[in-house]
C-alpha cells in the first residue's frame, strides 16, 4: 500500500513537471515579445533584463498610417467576411441536417475536404481572376475570399451543432404552424446559439490572422495587419516597432481565448466535442 | 400547412445550398479550371504567354528545387506531426492528472493556437536572433555553443520545426484532453473493482478509446502543415540556400518572385494531385469517425 502511494505521488510530480516545462515553453516567447514592445529600442540587444519601460513604440505606430490603415482594413474585412460566411453556412448547414435527400453526406464531406486543400493551390488563378475583374486591392473581394476560406469550417461546425438539436422540437414547431423559415429562426437558431457564437468567433479570428491571400490580393489600399507586420520583417528589423504591432494584433485574440475558453475547444474539433 | 408552391417545397433543400455553391464555384471550381488552362501556357505575371503543351510540367518535374521542396515538406511534416502527437498526448495526460489550476493552464496553452502565424514568426525571429536573442542567451548560460540559427543550413529547418511545434502542439493536447474527459468514469471504476492494474486500465481502456482521436489529430496536423507558409515567410524566407523552402513557399516564389505564372500553375496542380490522394485516404477515415 505504501509503495502504491509513493508511486501515485511520483506520477503527480511527473505530471507537474511536464506541464510546467511545456507551459513555460509556450508562454515565455510571448511575454518576452510583449516586454520588448515597451522597451526603448536602443537598449534591446545589449541586455535581456528591461531597465526602463516606455510606450513610445505604441505611440509611434498609432500615429503611423502604415499601421492604422491596416488596422481599420482588418476590422472591416474580418467583420464583413464573418457576416457573409455565417449567413451562407447557416443556410447550408440547415439544408445538410434537417432534410433527407440523396448525396447529402457526399456534399457535406466534399465541403469538409475543401478545408484540407493548401490555399496556395488556388492563389494563382484567384489573383488572375481578381486582376481581370479589377478587384485587386479591394476589401470587399478579400472579404468574399475569406468567406470562402472559412466556409468548410463554419458549415461543419454548424452542422454538428444542428445535428445535436433533437429533431422532434423542430417537427413540433412545423406541426404547430411554423413555416420553414419560422422554424429556422425561432427554434433552430436560438438552440444553436453557442455554435453560432463559435462560428462567428473563429471566422473572425481566421480572417484576422490570414496572411497568404492578404499579401497576394492587396497592394496598398486594402492591406491587413498581418501584411503590415510581415512587411516589417526586412533585413534590418526594428524590433520595438515590430513587437508593438504584433502585440496589438494579438491582444484581441488573447482576450477572446481567455474569456471564451470552452467555446474554443468545441471550435477546434468542428463542434464534435462540446467543450 | 400552407406552402408557397410544391416546386419550392420539393427543392428548398437545394435552394438553401445555392449561396454556398456559388462561393465554391467562384472561388474553387472555376479557379481550378482556370489554373489547368494556365499550366499549359508560358504565362508570366503581366503576360498571358503562348500555348506550350506539357512543357511547364516537364520543366517542373525536372526542376531539382521543386522535387527537393516536396521531399523537404514531407520531412517537415513527418518530424513535426510525430513530435506534436507524442507531446500532445503527454501534455494531455499530465493536464488530466493535475488538480489545481487546470482551467488557467488549459487557457494558457490555447493562446499560441489562436495567434497570427505572422506574429508567431516575428516572435521567433526575435528568439533566434544571434546577438541578444533568448535562445542564444540560454545556450550561453548552459555553456553550449551559440548558433546563428536562421543563417545556417543545418539549423534552419530545425528552427522552423520548433516554431511549428510551439504553435500547434497545444491543438492535439487540447483535443486529447477533451477526449480523456469524456471517457465515462464508470468504466474505470468497474475495472478497478475487477482488480485491474493501473497499467492495464491505461492499456485496455484509455488507449483504445482515444486511438481514433489520435488519428484525427494527426490528420488535422498533417493537412495544416501542408499549408505552412506564413512562418517560412517571416522567419527564413526559404533560406539559407533552400534549406527551409517548403512547397507552398516554393510555389509562391515561382509565381511572384520569378513571375513564372504558368510554371507555378503546373506546380500547384501537381501539389493538388498529391494532396487529393491524401484527402481521399483521410476522408475515408474521418467518415467513420463523425
Amino acid at each position: 500500500m505504501k509503495y502504491k502511494k509513493k508511486r501515485e505521488y511520483l506520477e503527480i510530480l511527473l505530471a507537474y513537471i511536464v506541464v510546467v516545462i511545456s507551459i513555460a515553453f509556450f508562454i515565455f516567447p510571448l511575454i518576452q515579445f510583449a516586454i520588448t514592445s515597451v522597451r526603448p529600442t536602443k537598449y534591446l540587444l545589449t541586455s535581456i533584463i528591461p531597465r526602463r519601460l516606455t510606450l513610445d513604440n505604441y505611440r509611434r505606430i498609432m500615429a503611423f498610417q502604415v499601421f492604422t490603415q491596416p488596422l481599420i482594413n482588418s476590422i472591416i474585412v474580418s467583420s464583413l467576411s464573418t457576416l457573409i460566411v455565417v449567413a451562407v453556412s447557416i443556410l447550408a448547414a440547415y439544408s445538410l441536417t434537417k432534410f433527407q435527400y440523396k448525396k447529402k453526406e457526399d456534399i457535406a464531406f466534399f465541403i469538409l475536404s475543401l478545408y484540407m486543400f493548401p490555399p496556395i493551390v488556388a492563389i494563382i488563378p484567384i489573383r488572375c481572376i481578381a486582376g481581370t475583374l479589377g478587384f485587386l486591392d479591394n476589401r470587399i473581394f478579400l472579404s468574399a475570399t475569406y468567406a470562402f476560406l472559412n466556409l468548410p469550417f463554419t458549415v461543419w461546425l454548424l452542422r454538428n451543432f444542428f445535428l445535436s438539436i433533437p429533431r422532434e422540437i423542430e417537427e413540433a414547431s412545423l406541426i404547430d404552424g411554423c413555416s420553414l423559415w419560422g422554424s429556422l429562426f425561432r427554434v433552430t437558431l436560438p438552440l444553436a446559439l453557442p455554435g453560432i457564437a463559435v462560428a462567428i468567433m473563429f471566422s473572425f479570428i481566421f480572417s484576422w490572422i490570414e496572411f497568404l491571400f492578404a499579401v497576394i490580393l492587396t497592394e496598398t489600399e486594402a492591406i491587413t495587419i498581418p501584411v503590415a507586420i510581415a512587411s516589417q520583417v526586412t533585413y534590418f528589423i526594428e524590433w520595438g516597432r515590430l513587437a508593438s504591432m504584433a502585440t496589438l494584433s494579438i491582444a484581441p485574440v488573447l482576450l477572446l481565448s481567455i474569456f471564451l475558453q470552452k467555446y474554443i475547444i468545441s471550435g477546434l474539433t468542428f463542434g464534435a466535442v462540446k467543450g | 400547412m400552407k406552402f408557397r408552391s410544391t416546386w419550392y417545397q420539393k427543392n428548398v433543400h437545394y435552394l438553401l445550398l445555392v449561396p454556398c455553391t456559388g462561393l465554391v464555384l467562384f472561388f474553387f471550381i472555376y479557379p481550378m479550371i482556370y489554373q489547368l488552362k494556365l499550366s499549359f501556357y508560358s504565362a508570366m505575371l503581366y503576360d498571358s504567354g503562348v500555348f506550350v503543351g506539357f512543357n511547364n510540367y516537364i520543366d517542373t518535374l525536372n526542376d531539382p528545387i521543386f522535387r527537393e521542396s516536396i521531399l523537404r515538406t514531407f520531412y517537415f511534416i513527418s518530424v513535426s506531426a510525430t513530435i506534436e502527437l507524442i507531446w500532445g498526448i503527454g501534455l494531455a495526460l499530465a493536464l488530466n492528472k493535475i488538480t489545481r489550476g487546470k482551467r488557467i493552464l488549459r487557457g494558457t496553452i490555447i493562446i499560441p493556437l489562436m495567434l497570427a502565424p505572422v506574429a508567431v514568426g516575428s516572435i521567433w525571429n526575435y528568439m533566434y536572433f544571434p546577438e541578444g536573442g533568448a535562445i542564444n542567451i540560454l545556450f550561453r548560460l548552459l555553456h553550449f555553443k551559440e548558433q546563428v540559427w536562421l543563417a545556417d543550413t543545418k539549423t534552419g529547418m530545425l528552427a522552423l520545426i520548433l516554431v511549428e511545434l510551439w504553435q500547434y502542439t497545444p491543438f492535439g493536447a487540447l483535443i486529447i484532453l477533451a477526449g480523456l474527459q469524456t471517457i465515462p468514469q464508470e468504466l474505470y471504476e468497474s475495472a478497478q473493482v475487477d482488480g485491474a492494474l493501473k497499467r492495464q486500465i491505461f492499456r485496455y481502456i484509455t488507449l483504445p478509446l482515444l486511438t481514433p482521436l489520435f488519428v484525427l489529430v494527426a490528420i488535422f496536423n498533417v493537412m495544416r502543415q501542408f499549408k505552412t507558409f506564413d512562418i517560412v515567410y517571416t522567419i527564413s524566407k526559404g533560406g539559407p540556400g533552400h534549406s527551409t523552402n517548403l512547397i507552398s513557399y516554393q510555389i509562391h516564389q515561382t509565381a511572384y518572385h520569378f513571375y513564372k505564372i504558368g510554371k507555378a500553375a503546373a506546380q500547384s496542380f501537381l501539389l493538388l494531385v498529391i494532396v487529393l490522394i491524401l484527402i481521399m485516404i483521410f476522408i475515408r477515415y474521418i467518415r467513420k469517425f463523425y
